[in-house]
């Protein structure tokens, strides 16, 4: 008995580790930022595991979780973001559409993105993983970078886009795109 | 009609959780009507996704990542079997924030591999084949962290801003200017995956290899420079043999060696069998740290200067003669360093161009009080940028003189007399590109004078120079900072006193002799 939790264990992690950045970026396309989209996957991870025995085909496991997501993020707006700025509700519907469609084309681009990152000179590209570090002040990034707070993000949508299109070319120099 | 270039912006506001409703409308719509913006959209948070991803990754995974990645590679280019990188990227990947115990089996697993793998490689034992003897302004990062202490193993390097000498147990001197990326291989081999080094080759270090991803260079006691950039190499000579082997490192058929001799240099393209002969680029590589004291040096000193400024590459400033005349080095965003090779032996103050150099500045400089003044330099111009400032005191009310380009890129000098006009000369003609220029401005109290090159090519009536005591000195920009140099500026001096015409033309005739026998 123990060894068919232990089992279970062990290939739900498999699987869930093998398409939680997949899951995380469908969460993200859906929510207004990363702190909404950390806090809707923890319950994922939960739900997820909770009716794992409920998935008959393992190879269905990813569509299985992105609808997963989806509920859990659409029950997250109704119940937390009834007063944020969210996108409305048939906007959201098209982006989840279009970016299930486009699954396998983004997980792609975010395996080329650390490459992209790379080809940044050192220096931003530490600024840029040091805006993205969890719990990062703003603010001191910005100082250390030499800018205000909001031209530090100007700059950083810059640098979102310029890596953006490496991701592109590089999905075009392999046939992805 | 929705503009679409807002809407794009608009997702930068969305994604940091600061847009307005009347913003939300506008993106609303926008994504509503148009599929191709709603796939924009769609990359844009993908990119914010997987780059939170990255960031999640702490500093010592990172290191462990890049760790195995490099010593793949190595494998891989040895023809051994390699490791996979990738799978173990998205192993560290998968784990990320939550299932925390997942994560310290994972790392553990790794750490265990690791640590077998490198157990069972005894040549990746950490020895020391190198010493770091100077570094200026540097970042080293060795497998993804900074360099501790001085002392460099096997392994990759990533410089990212300033210059490091590195010296080989083999007795080779490195000279790498940032951004570069090298691995050691042993205290004979160095491979540079990108960037720039000079190498300085004594008898007892004959055969010391450099590799990169379109040569190999293999030195005969000699001094050269290697440049790798966008998929090609250049190796130029300056001094010895080189034998340079092209082809792609690890390919086995090389296409046959060539030897360079004394200033000759080749360039070899990715794909391209032959090396191309090219123009030996005397100017482009720092080469040596040292700022021997030439004959032109030991002149300047023997004409009394109030304040010498040989622009050494010294990691403690703007060295002066005397030193409580030293200033600072300004730095801001620029890919190479604020220095680069001198007119002669030594460095030079880079200033602008693709460098981080923004200048000079001296804070208690000396004082001109003798209503006269001269000034000598050498600069080098590398765009055609206007307006440009070589040095000057000058702000608002204060200060005494500028040394300039004018607005075609003529030099010009302007000195402020103690009635308070002013004088302005100029060369009249445009300075070249990429040509080292002898500069030197007088006042005696009558007559302002420009040279260059020897030559005096402008002059005009003038009052004694009003004193100047504390004034800011500024080299290559000023107090507004927005004139920046584009270029070079070396061997600058002030005096309290004019130069006569005999000793400016004295000095470039030195100039000239110390140039020819450099080369």
């Amino acid at each position: 008995m123990e060894r068919d939790a232990s089992e279970k264990h062990e290939r739900f992690l498999t699987l869930f580790t093998a398409h939680e950045s997949a899951i995380r970026a469908y969460v993200r396309c859906l929510v207004p930022t990363r702190d909404d989209a950390a806090d809707i996957m923890q319950g994922i991870s939960l739900v997820l595991w909770g009716k794992f025995e409920e998935l008959n085909e393992l190879d269905g496991f990813r569509s299985w979780a992105l609808a997963v997501a989806r509920y859990e993020t659409l029950a997250w707006r109704r119940d937390k973001a009834r007063d944020r700025l969210v996108l409305a509700d048939d906007v959201l519907g098209m982006i989840a559409v279009d970016s299930a469609q486009q699954e396998r084309q983004l997980s792609a681009q975010r395996d080329a993105l650390e490459n992209c990152l790379k080809q940044l000179p050192v220096d931003k590209k530490h600024l840029v993983l040091g805006a993205y570090e969890p719990g990062v002040c703003i603010q001191e990034i910005a100082e250390q970078s030499g800018r205000t707070v909001s031209a530090f993000y100007q700059w950083l949508h810059r640098m979102r886009l310029r890596l953006r299109d490496c991701c592109r070319r590089s999905l075009e120099v392999e046939g992805l795109s | 009609m929705t503009d679409f270039t807002d809407a794009r912006q608009l997702f930068s506001h969305y994604c940091r959780g600061e847009i307005s409703a009347e913003q939300l409308r506008v993106l609303e719509s926008a994504l509503r009507e148009d599929a191709d913006l709603r796939n924009e959209f769609i990359e844009y948070m993908n990119v914010d996704s997987g780059l939170g991803q990255l960031a999640a990754l702490s500093k010592s995974e990172l290191a462990q990542i890049e760790a195995l990645e490099l010593e793949a590679d190595a494998v891989r280019e040895t023809g051994g079997e390699s490791l996979k990188p990738p799978v173990l990227r998205d192993a560290f990947f998968g784990t990320y924030r939550s299932f925390a115990w997942f994560v310290a089996v994972v790392a553990a697993t790794l750490l265990l591999t690791l640590a077998a793998w490198f157990r069972d490689s005894p040549e990746k034992v950490a020895t020391s084949v190198a010493t770091l003897v100077t570094q200026v302004d540097a970042a080293l990062l060795h497998k993804g962290k900074p360099l501790s202490g001085i002392e460099l193993s096997l392994g990759r390097y990533e410089l990212s801003r300033g210059l490091v000498h590195v010296q080989f147990t083999s007795g080779v001197m490195l000279y790498v200017e940032a951004p570069a990326v090298f691995v050691v291989r042993s205290e004979k081999e160095v491979m540079l995956r990108n960037g720039r080094l000079s190498a300085s080759v004594p008898p007892e270090g004959i055969g010391f290899v450099v590799k990169t991803p379109e040569a190999e260079v293999i030195d005969f006691g000699t001094e050269f420079s290697v440049d790798v950039e966008d998929g090609s190499s250049e190796v130029h000579v300056f001094d010895g043999l080189v034998r340079v082997h092209s082809g792609r490192v690890g390919a086995n058929d090389k296409a046959a060696p060539v030897d360079l001799r004394e200033s000759q240099a080749v360039r070899i393209t990715d794909g391209t069998e032959k090396p191309v002969d090219i123009k030996l680029a005397r100017d482009r590589f720092i080469r040596n740290f040292d700022e021997p004291w030439l004959n032109y040096a030991l002149l300047v000193n023997e004409l009394s200067p109030l304040a010498y400024y040989r622009m050494a590459i010294r990691d403690y400033g703007l060295v002066s003669e005397p030193s409580q005349y030293s200033g600072v080095v300004l730095t801001g965003e620029g890919k190479r360093p604020p220095h680069a090779q001198g007119v002669f032996a030594g460095g030079s103050l880079r200033v602008g161009v693709d460098s981080s150099g923004r200048g000079g500045r001296v804070d208690s400089p000396p004082a001109l009080t003798t209503g006269q003044f001269s000034l000598t330099a050498f600069v080098y111009r590398e765009s055609f940028a206007l307006n440009s400032l070589v040095a000057t005191n000058w702000n608002g009310e204060r200060g005494n003189f500028a040394v300039s380009l004018d607005e075609i890129g003529a030099l010009q000098a302007t000195i402020r007399s103690k009635d308070g006009g002013e004088t302005s000369i100029t060369g009249g003609s445009p300075m070249p590109r990429a040509l080292w220029r002898h500069v030197v401005v007088t006042a005696d109290g009558q007559q302002l004078k420009l040279f260059e090159d020897g030559k005096l090519v402008a002059s005009a009536p003038c009052t004694a120079l009003v004193a100047s005591d504390s004034d800011t000195l500024w080299f290559g920009t000023d107090d507004d900072s927005n004139r920046v140099w584009d270029g070079r500026i070396d061997e600058l001096v002030l005096f309290d006193r004019a130069l006569t015409e005999v000793e400016v033309a004295a000095l470039f005739r030195t100039a000239q002799e110390e140039i020819a026998s450099l080369k």
